[in-house]
């Protein structure tokens, strides 16, 4: 018999955590023993399972209301209960309009009282007599079409018939049946997933190889670069800033490279490193934000990623590239790693002329700041120095998840001395003494409702000249 | 940096660092326990040679990791299944040292150990069909053909 059976049950319900309430039937399908241990057998199982996926909001997600009435019954634990069947009339119901592999109702599209999903047609599918209903996140789970396929596998096309949906054609092809058709051509599927190979893949088929290798090899400098240098970020750099910083990476890349030329840069072609060349001068010459230095970064990135479509453009554009480079110039140098001050870019407090906004509150709320705390604060926040106190703490009390990894010690300036503080989930509000916040100010921070039941921690921070005059805002939020 | 010696189930001596193998929760309470390093080697009783090396070898290899952070809230269904691409290798093993790994993890108390190898088990179960579970873990089909009906008809969600 095998050892899977006679795991101890807590291990079991840990490897559970992993899986989809379908993916837990289909294992309690297999044998008598699971039947006992995680089908029917387990009803208290399928109550914690159903409460779980039914009870737990999910942000952004909407659970459809039909099943919304059936909630009381999950709240807790009820002898008379069958859950196994409720989850499985939850789950396959046909009248319930919810996804059928993890019962969220689609946000966009749902209207009460009508389907929402990809599977609004009867028929039956994949030789099963349910209606399928997928929402979009477990649709693109589990299935791809043609079009998308092509263009990600050009070397596996066409197809054969047997793969296409046999109601719904080559929109919906089934990607587990995909990974067989490819791995029977003799290719392990892990390989062909790997980036690079893909890239390279669908380079060729519109470019030439040669070139292909070319990219493929900057892309993993990049790469590499990105996780010598930057991994810490990759937590607190909003959505689009990993390519933001590849672009910048690319760029210190070869602005410092120590011959000056970026000869010994294999990675370019001749007509890269002759548009990079042009440009070099240019940049050196001005420090500000200049439509040369936007032109290059579209260039390079034109010339290294190609295709609009497979990678966002605009985010790769980035206009302040050179006050980045500016901004990371500390982590090119050994011995002295910036502190996380760094999250204060531009990306997380977009300032307009006489305000700032929170680039998370904004995001979260979908662009309505009105609704967001920081709105009742908006007079109070400004570009001044003597505000960035208020800015760490809106951003460690409200959005501490997006940075909820405490910067390891190695992180934090060797000038900046920082006690005890505790950044991630915690509610700690931190000052930093060297910022000269006006007393007043400082116990007006002290009262603020938010604020109320969390601990204020002083620390002391020395920035030298930091707060000194001549430094303009953009500078100074780029610190 | 202080060694300590560990002694697995089938009697066989192995030198670690003190700070690697307290990456187990267990043995480290124990020398907290005893207050200093002991001489002799600590036995642990339920886990073999071949399987301890294994479980030494990825705490080597994790010997700086930060701890996890406390709070997680372990109950929180649909994590990531992503595993890091060293721990990915370190998984591809047979299906028996896998589970033994977690049994090991399991009971010298290495939390991180223990989720990669259920993250790793979970990744060979999401998607399938019963019948292709069957085959990745060679599990006998026990239900006598009517039982099977009637589930297959009770559980037509799970089929595919």
């Amino acid at each position: 018999m095998t050892i899977f059976l006679t795991l101890p049950f807590e291990i079991l319900e840990l490897i559970n955590t992993y899986l989809c309430p379908r993916d837990i039937a289909s294992l309690s399908l297999t044998c008598k023993t699971f039947k006992d241990r995680l089908g029917s057998g387990n009803q208290y199982l399928w109550y914690r399972i159903l409460r779980q996926t039914l009870t737990v909001p999910k942000p952004g997600r909407v659970i459809s209301p039909k099943i919304v009435r059936r909630i009381p019954n999950f709240q807790e634990f009820k002898e008379d209960v069958k859950y196994w069947t409720e989850a499985s009339d939850l789950f396959a119901g046909r009248k319930l309009y919810g996804c059928r592999y993890c019962l969220e109702a689609d946000p966009l599209h749902r209207k009460d009282g009508e389907r929402s999903f990809a599977f609004k047609s009867k028929g039956a599918v994949f030789g099963g007599d349910t209606i399928q209903q997928f929402c979009a996140n477990c649709r693109r789970d589990w299935f791809t079409d043609l079009k998308t396929f092509t263009s990600g596998f050009p070397e596996y096309t066409p197809l054969p018939k047997s793969i296409y949906h046999p109601v719904y054609g080559e929109s919906f092809i089934q990607i587990p049946s995909l990974i067989k058709y490819i791995e029977s051509k003799g290719t392990p599927y892990k390989t062909i997933t790997d980036h690079s190979f893909r890239f390279k893949a669908r380079w060729s088929a519109r470019r030439d190889e040669e070139e292909a290798e070319y990219i493929d090899q900057a892309l993993r400098l990049l790469r590499d670069s990105y996780s010598r240098d930057y991994r810490h970020l990759h937590i607190v750099l909003p959505p689009n800033g990993y390519y933001n910083l590849l672009t910048f990476t690319l760029y210190r890349e070869v602005l410092y490279h120590e011959s000056g030329h970026p000869t010994d840069l294999v990675v370019f072609s001749k007509k890269m490193k002759n548009h990079i060349m042009a440009f070099i001068p240019i940049l050196k010459a001005k420090d500000e934000i200049n439509t040369e230095a936007t032109d290059l970064v579209v260039t390079i990135n034109r010339e290294l990623f190609g295709d609009p479509n497979d990678f966002n453009m605009m985010s790769l554009t980035y206009p302040d590239s050179v006050t980045i480079l500016k901004l990371l110039e500390p982590l090119t140098n050994p011995g002295q790693p910036f502190n996380w001050i760094l999250l204060y870019s531009k990306a997380y407090f977009d300032s307009t002329a006489n305000d700032v906004r929170c680039y998370w509150c904004l995001r979260s709320n979908g662009g309505k700041d009105a609704e967001t705390n920081r709105f009742r604060y908006r007079s109070f926040i400004s570009k001044d120095p003597q505000h960035v106190p208020w800015i760490t703490s809106h951003i460690i009390s409200h959005h501490s998840d997006v940075m909820w990894t405490r910067p390891k010690n190695n992180w934090v300036h060797k000038n900046l001395s920082f006690h005890s503080s505790r950044f991630g989930r915690s509610h700690v509000i931190v000052y930093l003494d060297g910022l000269r916040l006006p007393a007043a100010e400082w116990e007006k921070l002290k009262v603020r409702p938010d604020f109320e039941n969390e601990a204020l921690e002083r620390i002391s921070v020395n920035f030298p000249g930091w707060c000194e005059g001549g430094i303009t805002p953009s500078e100074y939020f780029m610190m | 940096m202080s060694q300590i010696i560990l002694l697995s189930s089938d009697n066989v001596e192995m030198k670690v660092d003190k700070e690697v193998a307290e990456r187990s929760i267990l043995i480290k309470n124990m020398l907290e326990d005893v207050g200093e390093t002991p001489d002799q080697a600590i036995p642990i009783p339920n886990v073999n040679e071949g399987v301890l090396r294994k479980v030494i070898e990825w705490c080597e290899h994790h010997r700086n990791d930060p701890p996890p952070p406390a709070d997680e809230d372990s109950d929180s269904r649909k994590k990531s299944t992503d595993i890091e691409e060293w721990d990915q290798k370190f998984m591809q093993v047979d299906q028996e040292m896998l589970f033994e790994i977690i049994l090991a993890a399991n009971y010298l108390d290495i939390k991180p150990l223990l989720d990669v190898g259920c993250k790793t088990v979970a990744n060979m179960i999401k998607g399938k069909s019963p019948e292709e579970i069957r085959k990745t873990f060679n599990i006998q089909n026990d239900f006598t053909p009517e039982e099977e009906d009637q589930i297959r008809r009770e559980n037509e969600w799970a089929e595919e």
